[in-house]
């Protein structure tokens, strides 16, 4: 079923014509030469993302063969999303966050609502009956509660590695490095202070922190006319996780749900986690039409008060200016609002609110 | 004196390496088990701050193996990356991954190494060997990692403090100057320039080398360092020297010095051992095992799709 359904999905997206014109802030959509745009400026501005070609025979002919999708290596995952839960005391946590700040923050109905500001994992054994119910799915898959708690006992983590420890032969042979006194042991006696190692967090917080690393690849989807996010897990070992691991990283209104697993768009054999795409466009919509509105009051205020010196928000910026200093608007310049390169920075935000604890925005510096 | 310690290397295999793996073994290595070029990549160590509660917590760089490890080196890793140059060997039987010599396919390449340390050819100083055994129809992939690095007697020890890079006062400029984006994986510092050690000549004053550390403890610099300390000890003669293990950034890196005892000599004739194999998640030499059925196996697949 999942094969035919596949099928259909790669048929449909060859079938959907290439979106021409710019949509996007009537639509929330893209077209490539945006999302190219987009992905260069994101590049250009946060290097730990980078253009990759992918597999020669999956190039996608409306995108340049050398930046067919992006892709950042190694972004930390310290928690599960599943451990944290929503209290009632998270309320008190709810911070309006707005994209126009400088702009003395327009419409109040406008403003974003974060509710997690400051929230603690919820692990502690104080209250450990708030977790969140994971939607039960026919029992058919072996992911769920039952699953995320299992695999959060003591040395899950070696268990998790090797499900079937009959399988490994046993040959440990342990006199192959007979006389190495050089070699850190695998936990080093002697540690930093003020660092801790990634298996030392459990122990020294009494909170089960797991680092994991993720693969986050973003690629154009055609029929959506959106970016479309793929996550490829690793544990704190460094074995690939199952999809059941990855979907303890989603928080739970998402997993199962528009988190799914499918094969990765550029490569003839990757499968991996992807956020589905049909929603993107109506909520990007939406957080451009809030940013562009707040963008254009301020270009219209630096326009009012030009040449008093006054400090510019970086979205405020030409995108093909340096980044050191924005270029002096000029008097005729044109209001133009938000410009497209900023599409994939504020994507990654939004992406950061399916996935919590996977640290892929990287720009919250600004 | 405290001996140096250097945090081993630890491997991280994309799936599609496996992938490609499966590939090569039934479209063109079928039943010979006989060794294949491929090629890696390790990145630097990193410190990060937990978004809640402000703790650092330390990510060493692992090695990185894709579907790109079968292809040519590349001659350009990435910033933060080093390049390593291994060979894989595919068992056909689980029985023969299990009781081939392992120590003679280290000595083996141990013995490649110390003779291009020898000859006036650039020494790989990042080699690494692979061995693995393929259940393709479970989606089980076993494999056991070997880095090999000479051991040195009596061993390198650290002199003095390890200090973080800015702090010394002749190389904070020097590297205020420096790219990040274009640091070898292994150079020296040339007066104000980062030169590859493959351009080095011994200089008059002291020595400062470098290279892309995947440790993220000062005190424990990375693996891929060890084997540039006896090469510069071979052919050079070098028992004191300053290291940068250079992290993404000036204020990220460190610097200690590292000295052998003078009468610590290597002569070309005897090859000192080799040690590397890399620990399994229980923290013994034995081999590791990815499981790929999850995500490779159709069966299982369609049941999640449901």
């Amino acid at each position: 079923m999942h094969a035919i359904q596949q099928q259909y999905w790669a048929v449909r997206d060859y079938l959907s014509p290439v979106l021409k014109e710019s949509k996007f802030k009537e639509h929330g959509r893209i077209n490539p030469e945006e999302f190219v745009a987009a992905g260069d400026f994101l590049t250009y501005k946060f290097p730990v993302w980078k253009w990759e070609k992918g597999d020669p025979s999956k190039v996608r002919e409306y995108l340049p063969a050398d930046k067919q999708y992006l892709i950042t290596h190694g972004v930390p995952c310290l928690r599960r999303a599943t451990s944290l839960a929503y209290t009632d005391a998270d309320e008190d946590g709810e911070r309006l966050l707005d994209f126009s700040e400088a702009a003395g923050g327009g419409d109040k109905e406008d403003e974003w609502v974060e509710t997690h500001a400051g929230r603690k994992g919820n692990a502690d054994a104080a209250n450990p009956g708030e977790i969140e119910d994971i939607p039960d799915d026919d029992g058919h898959n072996d992911g769920g509660l039952s699953a995320g708690v299992a695999n959060m006992s003591i040395g899950a983590g070696a268990a998790d590695a090797t499900p079937d420890l009959d399988d490994i032969p046993d040959m440990e042979e342990d006199e192959l490095e007979e006389g190495d006194e050089a070699a850190a042991a695998p936990k080093p006696a002697a540690k930093p202070s003020g660092v801790l190692e990634a298996s030392d967090i459990e122990v020294a917080k009494g909170n089960l922190l797991q680092v994991r690393t993720y693969d986050v690849m973003i690629t154009y989807d055609k029929y959506y006319q959106t970016p479309r996010i793929w996550l490829l897990g690793y544990d704190e070992n460094r074995n690939p996780l199952t999809p059941s691991q990855i979907f303890q990283d989603v928080s739970a209104d998402h997993a199962f749900k528009t988190v799914t697993i499918e094969a990765f768009p550029h490569s003839s054999s990757l499968q991996a986690a992807s956020v589905h795409p049909c929603k993107h466009a109506s909520v990007m919509k939406k957080v451009i039409e809030r940013m562009n509105n707040s963008v254009v009051e301020e270009q219209l205020a630096q326009k009012k008060s030009f040449g008093k010196g006054e400090k510019k928000r970086w979205f405020g910026r030409k995108a093909s200016g340096t980044i050191k200093e924005a270029p002096p608007v000029d008097e005729d310049e044109e209001v133009t609002g938000m410009r497209v390169d900023f599409y994939l920075v504020v994507f990654l935000k939004f992406i950061a609110s399916i996935v919590p604890t996977i640290e892929v925005d990287s720009t919250t510096a600004f | 004196m405290t001996i140096i310690q250097f945090t081993p290397l630890s491997s991280q295999i994309h799936p599609t390496f496996w992938n490609k793996l499966t590939q090569l073994k039934i479209d063109v290595l079928r039943l010979s088990d006989a060794t294949v070029p491929i090629t890696a990549t390790y990145s630097e160590g990193r410190v990060i701050k937990d978004r809640e509660g402000g703790a650092q917590v330390g990510l060493a760089g692992g090695v990185a193996l894709d579907e790109s490890s079968f292809d040519d080196a590349p001659q350009d890793v990435g910033k933060g990356k080093g390049r390593m140059k291994g060979v894989l060997k595919n068992f056909n039987t689980i029985e023969e991954f299990k009781n081939c010599d392992k120590a003679a396919m280290l000595n083996d390449m141990a013995d490649k190494l110390w003779s291009s340390m020898n000859s006036d050819s650039e020494p790989e100083l990042a080699p690494f060997l692979l061995l693995t055994y393929a259940d393709l129809k479970k989606y089980k992939y076993f494999y056991w990692f070997a880095f090999p690095a000479f051991m040195t007697k009596p061993a390198w020890e650290i002199a003095g403090e390890v200090q973080p890079l800015p702090q010394a006062a002749d190389l904070s400029g020097v590297f205020a100057q420096v790219n990040p984006d274009t640091v070898p994986q292994f150079f020296y510092v040339d007066q104000a320039k980062l030169e590859p050690i493959t351009s080095f000549k011994p200089p008059n004053d002291i020595l400062t080398i470098g290279f892309i550390d995947p440790s993220f403890t000062p005190e424990n610099p990375g693996w891929p360092i060890r084997n540039l300390l006896t090469y510069l000890l071979v052919k050079h003669g070098v028992t004191r020297v300053r290291i940068v293990s250079w992290r993404g950034a000036p204020d990220s890196s460190s610097l200690f010095t590292a000295t052998v005892p003078e009468q610590t000599s290597l002569s070309s004739a005897a090859r000192p051992s080799a040690a590397g194999w890399e620990r399994n998640p229980q923290g013994k030499l034995g081999p590791r095992m990815a499981d790929l059925g999850s995500m490779m196996d159709p069966v299982r697949l369609s049941l999640q799709a449901t």
